[in-house]
C-alpha cells in the first residue's frame, strides 16, 4: 500500500485537487460555492493553516489539532477506542 | 491499475522504489521528482505543463481508496504516528479510568497523557495544550495540568483504589464526588504527599489560604492518601494556627486510607493578615 503525504507548502495544490479553495477570511471553501465553508466530521470550519488532509468516506476533511488527530487515530484503528 | 502504473502515465521513467509519495511545492528546487529513501517527492512548483498538473491532481483525488484511505499533511502524519505509539504505552492507565471518569474526561486524559509524554521528552507542548483548552475549556486545562504533574498516576488512581478498598466495588459515587472537586478546583487545592512533613504541610496550608484569600476565594481543598497522610492532615487542621482561621467545621470525606477535606476560612482578608501576592508565590 502506498501512502500519500504532503508538505504544508502543497496545501493549495491538494485543496485544488478536491475543487476547494480559501476564502478572504482564510477558511477552506468549495471552489464552486465560495460561501460554503468545508466542514469536518464534527461540523467545524477549517482554517487554511489548520488543514491537515482528507480521509476516505465521501470526503472527510481533517484538522491538525490534537483532539482531531486522536479522533482520526480512532477512526483508522480497526479496534475502536 | 496500481499507484505506480497510474503515476508512470504522468511521470514516465519513474522508478518503482518508493512506498510513500510526498507532494510538496518547493520553489528553490528545479527537480520535479526526487527519491529520498522510500519516499518519492513530487515538487509541484516545477510542473509547468497544465495537463500534467491536472493529471497529478486527478491522481491525488482518486487515490483515496479503501486500502489507502488518507491523504495527510506531513506534520499531522508525524503527530498521528507518535500519538498512536504513545497511546499504546498509556493503555493500562487509560483502561483503569475508562469507566470511572466521564467519557469526555477520558478523551481529555488521553490527550493530556500524550501532552505529558511530549513534555517529559523535552518537546514543545504549547500548541498541544492550547488544542486541549480550545476543545475542552477550563476542565481540559485543569485535567492537562493535573496529568502533567503526574497526579493521575500518583494521586487520583491510588485514591480510587483506596476508596474501592474502603467502600467496596460499588463506591463509584464516592470517587466521582471527590474526583469532580479535584478536577474543577485543582488550582486552589493541596495534594499531600508522604514526603511532606507536618511543619511543611502547615506552612503550605497557611500559604495557600493566603493565596486563595488574595483572590477572594474562601475555601481550600486538601487531598491525601495513605494512613500516614490522613493522620497528618487531620492533626494539622485541628492545630490552633489553622483552626482559628476557619469559619466552620471542615467538611470531610474520609476512609482509613484517604481523606478529602474542604476548609472554609475568613474572607475577605483583614488588613493585618493580608500579604502581598509576590511574597506568597515562590
Amino acid at each position: 500500500m502506498n501512502k500519500i503525504i504532503f508538505d504544508k507548502s502543497a496545501r493549495n495544490f491538494i485543496l485544488e485537487a478536491f475543487d476547494k479553495t480559501v476564502d478572504s477570511d482564510g477558511y477552506v471553501v468549495e471552489k464552486s460555492i465560495l460561501s460554503q465553508r468545508v466542514l469536518t466530521k464534527d461540523a467545524q470550519e477549517i482554517r487554511f493553516d489548520e488543514f491537515a488532509g482528507i480521509r476516505k468516506g465521501s470526503e472527510i476533511f481533517l484538522k491538525s489539532d490534537l483532539p482531531s488527530i486522536i479522533e482520526l487515530s480512532d477512526d483508522l484503528s480497526p479496534e475502536r477506542n | 491499475m496500481s499507484f505506480f502504473d497510474q503515476l508512470v502515465k504522468i511521470f514516465p521513467n519513474l522508478k518503482n522504489v518508493f512506498s510513500t509519495i510526498k507532494i510538496l511545492s518547493d520553489n528553490k528546487s528545479s527537480k520535479t521528482i526526487i527519491y529520498n529513501g522510500l519516499v518519492l517527492q513530487i515538487n509541484t512548483d516545477t510542473i509547468t505543463d497544465p495537463d500534467q498538473k491536472k493529471a497529478l491532481q486527478d491522481f491525488v483525488r482518486k487515490s483515496l481508496q479503501p486500502d489507502s484511505p488518507l491523504i495527510i499533511e506531513n506534520e499531522s502524519d508525524n503527530l498521528l504516528e507518535e500519538f498512536k505509539a504513545r497511546d499504546l504505552q498509556h493503555k493500562s492507565l487509560l483502561e483503569y479510568f475508562r469507566n470511572k471518569i466521564p467519557v469526555s474526561d477520558y478523551h481529555i486524559l488521553r490527550a493530556s497523557l500524550f501532552l505529558k509524554s511530549q513534555l517529559d521528552d523535552g518537546k514543545p507542548t504549547e500548541r498541544l495544550k492550547e488544542d486541549i483548552v480550545l476543545k475542552y475549556g477550563d476542565r481540559g486545562r485543569n485535567i492537562a495540568n493535573l496529568c502533567s504533574s503526574g497526579y493521575f498516576e500518583s494521586f487520583i488512581k491510588p485514591l480510587s483504589e483506596k476508596i474501592i478498598h474502603d467502600f467496596g466495588e460499588n463506591s463509584l459515587t464516592q470517587f466521582s464526588e471527590i474526583y469532580e472537586v479535584i478536577v474543577t478546583q485543582s488550582p486552589v487545592a493541596i495534594f499531600v504527599n508522604r514526603w511532606m512533613s507536618e511543619e511543611e504541610l502547615k506552612a503550605k496550608i497557611l500559604k495557600q489560604i493566603a493565596i486563595n484569600r488574595h483572590y477572594g476565594i474562601n475555601y481550600l481543598n486538601i487531598h491525601g492518601i495513605s494512613r500516614e497522610n490522613v493522620r497528618k492532615i487531620s492533626k494539622i487542621i485541628n492545630e490552633a494556627e489553622i483552626s482559628n482561621e476557619l469559619l466552620a467545621l471542615p467538611e470531610i470525606i474520609q476512609g482509613p486510607e484517604f481523606v478529602h477535606i474542604r476548609i472554609i476560612f475568613k474572607c475577605p482578608p483583614l488588613p493585618e493578615i493580608e500579604q502581598p501576592l509576590d511574597l506568597l508565590i515562590e
